[in-house]
């Protein structure tokens, strides 16, 4: 290993442990390292815009002539209207210009992939041969189609629900709570393999990131028997 | 203050110390729990074999660091898949944070990224692609003019497995290893919808849910998280691949059994302490 690749993974342990520290309680150390996060996330994507920026327009204008990049490049320069209060209405040119190219291109394929073929996949025959942990098994394919109907049902507003509707519409509650739940297991699922991420690095043998382990348990141990004696005091 | 008033007012601190302990004790003395089997990740690994030598295969990574431990496993597993069926792999990125990984696996999987030998000729890091669903779009419309340059500078165009590929017409398979926006939807409006494109995703755990319905009809197969890219190391032992995510699974598992605990125990608490003041 390397002094850099020494000093970065040093640098990652102290950080990640500065972010760790805020379980016990907000503190300077952990701001210290929220600050510094942004504004590295912040620097990378400026850096990494400018130089496709470069690729993209500036170097085929300046090195081949291509006169047709000026126009994407005068509509980007617009954006920073947006600090101007005077000339505010200028930055609304690229921005209309974006929203609508990304409506326009999102719509194209919208219909037919988030409409027409979930509608097809919901109301598709089911399959006989399929094993019972599939969507298509004849049982999940019934429990999808009752949830799905009793959800709607759920947002029919424009009738008082009582009678047969208030039934499909219990359905369409007690679908929509499994389906929540389900994505808050899924949502403790993927904290959990963040927090596995991180010890896997801090822990790992054969690296230097568990030097700084003990050091931070000691700190925080300091600082929770100093505050205590504080408390004591007062 | 009752037994069952305290089971409810537990201190979060004790429990993300129990956490910590439950967490760390596997990756440092693995148990071996055994690992089950998703139809989501075998329909993946089964779409994959179908890959053919030289077939081109679009492998996007659209998450960034903080998705680091669940996904990138999933995109070392994918890349040494696709290697070993001789596939083209043309990687990409619409996270910018996210395109460092691609030279990353590139090392880990191939031992080496831009000095390879087979660098441009069986594999190839375009880097960024900005503007998220427009970039997609514009990707399936002529891959070179929007990549002008690889991750490393040299143009696109001279690139020798790039001069056969020009859009989505020509990519046979696209995996999109995706933790939010631009990323499944987005793949599926501009690529999948328009050029038929069989695609496959490796997602977080948070965006799994979201991500099933689309499975198997407009996505062949799903990587569901850390647990998802876990099966699919499973399923690559015969082309010799070695895995890394036996022991955070058992990491996975116990934290998930104290979750499980704590939830109990809350809700005991909450009932015993309604019905003694009901009584």
């Amino acid at each position: 290993m390397d002094t850099f690749e020494l000093l970065g993974t040093l640098m990652a342990a102290a950080f990640t442990l500065m972010v760790y520290s805020f379980f016990y309680k907000e503190n300077k150390a952990y701001r210290f390292a929220e600050h510094v996060f942004i504004g590295l996330a912040v620097a990378h994507s400026t850096v990494i815009s400018s130089k496709y920026v470069w690729d993209t327009a500036l170097a085929p204008l300046t090195t081949k002539g291509d006169a047709f990049w000026i126009l994407p490049i005068l509509v980007g320069l617009l954006f920073p209207f947006f600090f101007s209060k005077k000339y505010f209405w200028i930055y609304r040119i690229p921005v209309s210009t974006v929203v609508g190219t990304g409506i326009g291109l999102g719509m194209a394929g919208l219909l037919r992939s988030q409409f027409i073929d979930q509608i097809a996949q919901t109301i598709a025959l089911p399959n006989l041969k399929a094993t019972w942990i599939s969507g298509s098994h004849p049982i999940n394919m019934a429990l999808i189609a009752i949830g799905t109907v009793g959800t709607l049902f759920f947002f029919i507003f424009t009738v008082e629900q009582k009678g047969p509707l208030l039934y499909a519409s219990h359905v369409g509650r007690w679908t929509m709570m499994i389906a929540f739940g389900a994505a808050f297991g899924f949502t403790v699922m993927a904290r959990m393999s963040l927090l596995i991420g991180r010890l896997q690095f801090l822990l790992d043998p054969t690296g230097v990131a568990w030097y700084l382990v003990p050091v931070a348990v000691v700190i925080i141990a300091a600082v929770v028997l100093m505050e205590r004696g504080k408390g004591a005091k007062s | 203050m009752s037994f069952f008033d305290k089971l409810e007012k537990v201190d979060p601190r004790l429990m993300y110390v129990l956490l910590f302990i439950v967490v760390a004790l596997p990756l440092v003395r693995p148990f071996g729990l055994p690992i089950s089997m998703s139809p989501m990740t075998v329909a993946f690994y089964d779409t994959v074999e179908k890959i053919k030598p030289g077939d081109v295969a679009v492998v996007s990574i659209d998450y960034s660091p903080a998705s680091q431990p669940e996904q990138y496993p999933q995109t070392k597993a994918v890349m040494a898949h696709l290697s070993a069926k001789g596939a083209k792999i043309v990687c990409l990125g619409f996270w910018a944070d996210g395109a460092p990984f691609i030279d990353r696996a590139f090392k880990d999987v191939f031992g080496k990224s831009k000095d390879h030998p087979k660098y441009g000729t069986d594999f190839v890091n375009l880097g960024w692609v900005p503007n998220g669903e427009v970039g997609m779009a514009s990707i399936g419309k002529d891959i070179q003019t929007t990549c002008p340059k690889d991750y490393y500078g040299s143009p696109t165009a001279a690139i020798p497995m790039m001069k056969d590929i020009k859009g989505g017409r020509d990519f046979k398979l696209v995996v999109s290893l995706a933790s939010g926006t631009p990323g499944v939807p987005e793949w599926l409006r501009q690529i999948q919808a328009q050029y038929g494109v069989t695609f496959l995703t490796g997602v977080t755990a948070v965006s799994a849910p979201a991500t099933r319905q689309y499975f198997p009809a407009q996505v062949a197969g799903v990587l569901e998280g850390l647990a998802g890219a876990a099966e699919y190391e499973v399923l690559l032992i015969k082309y010799g691949y070695i895995g890394t995510l036996a022991p955070p699974m058992d990491s996975q598992s116990f934290s998930h059994l104290l979750v499980i605990i704590f939830i109990v125990l809350g809700n005991v608490g909450f009932v015993l302490r309604k019905y003694g003041k009901a009584k």
